[in-house]
């Protein structure tokens, strides 16, 4: 009988072939090697069972330490002692592609060739070669999220100043406000505040006030001063709408990071996870800004961004680059109780600090030092229960007060200290659950009947089969 | 036959470097010299099934007398037809000379002998039928014994005019004759018993027919042929096959039963006694410096009958990294070598 890749997963005793094609480079052509922990033929291509180590998958989300996840796999470890495979040395491995593909079952009721499944992708780093072994590290593509943005830069023209050329290019994302503008041409006066086309100019400041000449090129990101400025040329600021692409001007978090991502890394749509981009902007439907003067990278953008409105972001088994917003307890989608469990605890250690008091910064004033707006939500119940809860300030991308006062109100539901964490490890399910997911967990002791939970980290050996998920509810 | 109880298939004429092979097709991805692998699950694959072929040439005459193929998907209707000659333009089909060796083979032999058994087990004389084939096992055949003919006495004539040395229940020939199958000397029988099996030539081709086969592909893992090394002197020979599993369970909390499942194999624990001096020095210790622990090889326990060979053709390889050899009395010693199947 065939399996499902599903009734796979859900085995409580199977076979699992684990095949692996690594790409090799040697500057002008490409390989593959084949590796796998049980010989195997899939597609015409021989798997040569000479892996001795299988990489793990581990994605842990840290939002109470206010830092975003972590993605790791670990070590392939491929056997070598007979040096058949002394040839990937004469390759480039590290920045190249790793791929897993799992299948298997029981004799008789085994997946079909057809239904083998690509579970994880990630990045191989350099290689370890030693006379019994090959250890290659692998990781995920967070290091494509390291490229400076922006990544162009003025060159000289006629006209323009000289503390502007070779300078970045300016960005700018959402609704900001009282941000400067780079002067590209001190004779015509024009500005420029992003490279391409935006939505609108709606303000124009001299030192501070409103000045109302200037013609706008919003296909090319700038504006023209028709008349000198009193403050001088370079106390000129401005609010803008920014990035528009044509049909839209992006203004949610979801859609500004997804154009930034596939912008200006070497990501391409396919490599997101298109609908947690969709789903971050159900989510959190809130306005947000972000404008770019300095280079920075697209790492700290998409951690700033995410921060601040309680959401995070990484990379899945799978490779995809995926956003997700932090929310209590949902609909479940799997159960499990004492049946499935073999171990089970409840994490004293990683609990989230009690807050009691949230000032949410918004609405940036991009041109003074970060001043910004603040609204300040606060629960005087949690002091009841907590003396020794914490307050804390949270920087946001935001522009509006009430969706400052929204995003408030989620990290006091969140930090309130009613909820906790605990870590369970099953032998079933692997490859399947996702951070957010909310699953509901009954177990006869600690009232814990059919109480629900959002995953928060998924730690996965796969040597041994052991599927540990950490969760957040209650 | 029927004095020992074991055979190395160590010494394979594949390994040799002057030896050219050559494959009637080869899947691009799964070639041809992936027989020439230890690794038995990585196979030559063909593009065909009705007449594939691969064929071992050299300037010097090799002797072989048997072959053994370990992971292939021959079905139970499969054949395979043994050539060798000096020149390999006479291994073909319909060639302009016949070979001077040609044997054909069944793929797989009885496993239950004619007369044991439960009624309607498996096929006609015992044959496995094709739903009872396991694909992907190994393959053990032997070389028939070379006779000689004793000329003037003419062949006795069985029903319609054919040989009886022909026409087997099993589809195989019957010797007549001793017990053990031996032909017995000075009868009046055409041909005599030499005792010998090796044919020696500079060329070989096996070919495999398998038109039934439910695949469009034949797959062959690790290929041997050559000569087989049997211990030969009155010694004493035991084993015990052990069959591990290494599959791991872990119960829940709430007692299910948790199993990753790893592919079985067998340890043969080989124990020998009574072994003369060139055996242990020539056969043995050549083995172990040879093969060792990093090296794959056929045995055959129980060679002398077919019925079980489906059973004890193990390919793998030694265990221990260390073997004795004890000097069991005057002139004689023993041995134990642990030898692990490769899966």
């Amino acid at each position: 009988m065939a399996l499902t890749f599903d009734q796979f997963l859900r085995l409580p005793k199977s076979i699992k072939y684990f095949l692996f094609d690594l790409t090799g480079w040697n500057g002008a052509s490409s390989t593959t090697f084949r590796v796998s922990n049980l010989a195997k033929i899939l597609n015409g291509y021989y798997y040569e069972p000479r892996v001795k180590g299988i990489p793990s998958f581990s994605r842990v989300m840290q939002l109470w330490k206010f830092v975003s996840s972590q993605t790791s796999f670990g070590n392939l470890l491929i056997a070598n002692g007979d040096g058949q495979f002394d040839s990937m040395h004469n390759w480039i491995m590290e920045g190249r592609n790793f791929s897993c593909i799992v299948g298997g079952g029981i004799s008789g009721n085994e997946l079909v060739d057809g239904d083998y499944t690509l579970v994880l992708k990630g990045i191989m780093e350099k290689p370890e070669y030693s006379d019994n072994q090959i250890i290659i590290p692998i990781r995920d593509y967070s290091e494509r999220l390291k490229k400076n943005l922006p990544n162009s830069f003025y060159t000289t023209a006629a006209d323009m100043p000289q503390e502007t050329i070779g300078s970045p290019i300016p960005l700018c994302f959402g609704t900001v406000k009282n941000i400067k503008p780079v002067l590209i041409d001190d004779f015509t006066m024009t500005y420029q505040v992003h490279e391409g086309r935006i939505n609108d100019v709606p303000a124009v400041y001299d030192d501070g006030s409103i000045f109302t000449s200037y013609t706008k090129d919003l296909t090319n990101g700038k504006f023209t001063l028709t008349a000198a400025p009193v403050g001088g040329l370079d106390r000129v600021t401005c609010d803008v709408q920014g990035y528009h692409n044509g049909a839209k001007f992006l203004t949610k978090p979801g859609e500004i990071l997804s154009r930034i991502a596939t912008t200006y890394t070497d990501l391409v749509a396919g490599d997101l996870d298109a609908a947690s981009f969709t789903q971050l902007d159900v989510g959190r439907p809130y306005d947000v800004g972000v404008y770019i003067r300095d280079q920075r990278t697209v790492f700290s953008v998409f951690d700033d961004m995410l921060m601040g409105i309680l959401a995070d972001w990484g990379f899945t088994r799978a490779g995809k680059l995926q956003v997700l917003a932090f929310e209590l307890p949902g609909a479940y989608t799997e159960q499990y109780d004492d049946y499935e469990m073999i171990k089970f605890r409840e994490l004293k250690n990683i609990l989230p600090a009690v807050y009691h008091r949230f000032s949410i910064r918004y609405k940036q004033d991009w041109s003074d030092d970060g001043k910004t707006l603040q609204e300040v939500r606060e629960d005087p119940t949690i002091l009841v229960n907590y003396a020794d809860a914490e307050e804390k300030e949270i920087n946001t991308y935001l522009v509006n007060q009430a969706d400052a006062q929204a995003v408030g109100d989620k990290f006091l539901l969140i930090f309130d200290g009613t909820h906790y964490v605990l870590e369970f490890t099953i032998k079933i399910r692997a490859f399947v659950h996702n951070l957010m997911e909310t699953i509901r967990i009954s177990r006869s002791r600690y009232s814990m009947a059919n109480k629900d939970f959002r995953i928060i980290g998924i730690n996965e050996n796969y040597t041994n089969n052991k599927i540990t998920l950490t969760c957040f509810g209650g | 036959m029927g004095r020992t109880n074991i055979r190395f298939l160590s010494h394979n004429i594949l390994d040799k470097t002057d030896v050219t092979t050559t494959y009637s097709s080869q899947d691009a991805n799964l070639p041809g010299d992936n027989i020439k692998d230890d690794l038995r699950t990585k196979v030559w694959r063909t593009t065909g099934k009705n007449a594939e072929w691969v064929q071992f040439a050299s300037v010097k005459r090799l002797v072989c007398s048997c072959f053994a193929i370990a992971n292939t998907n021959l079905s139970g209707n499969a054949d395979i037809i043994v050539r060798g000659d000096d020149d390999p333009a006479n291994l073909v089909d319909n060639p302009p000379v016949a070979p001077a060796y040609e044997e054909t083979f069944k793929a797989y032999e009885t496993i239950i002998g004619f007369g044991e058994g439960g009624f309607g087990e498996h096929g006609f004389g015992g044959v496995l039928l094709p739903e009872e084939m396991p694909l992907y096992i190994t393959i053990i055949r032997y070389f028939s014994e070379i006779l000689e003919t004793i000329p003037g006495i003419p062949p006795a004539q069985g029903p319609g005019g054919s040989s009886e040395l022909t026409g087997g229940l099993g589809g195989g020939p019957i010797l007549t004759g001793g017990m053990g199958g031996e032909l017995i000397g000075g009868t009046p029988d055409t041909y005599e018993s030499t005792g010998r099996y090796e044919r020696i030539y500079k060329a070989w081709r096996i070919k495999f027919v398998d038109p039934s086969n439910t695949n469009a592909y034949l797959d062959f893992g690790k290929i041997f042929i050559g000569p087989y090394f049997e211990p030969a002197t009155g010694f004493a020979f035991n084993w015990d096959m052990v069959f591990v599993d290494p599959s791991q369970t872990e119960y829940s909390l709430g007692g299910q039963a948790l199993s990753d499942i790893m592919t079985p194999y067998n340890i043969c624990n080989l124990g020998f006694n009574k072994l003369v001096e060139w055996e242990i020095f020539y056969n043995f210790r050549r083995l172990v410096q040879e093969f060792g622990t990093h090296k794959d090889f056929f045995i055959n326990l129980i060679p002398d009958t077919a019925k079980y060979r489906i059973l004890t053709a193990l390919y793998g390889r030694f265990v221990e990294n260390r073997n004795s050899f004890k000097n069991y009395s005057n002139g004689l010693y023993s041995c134990k070598i642990p030898f692990r199947e490769s899966v």
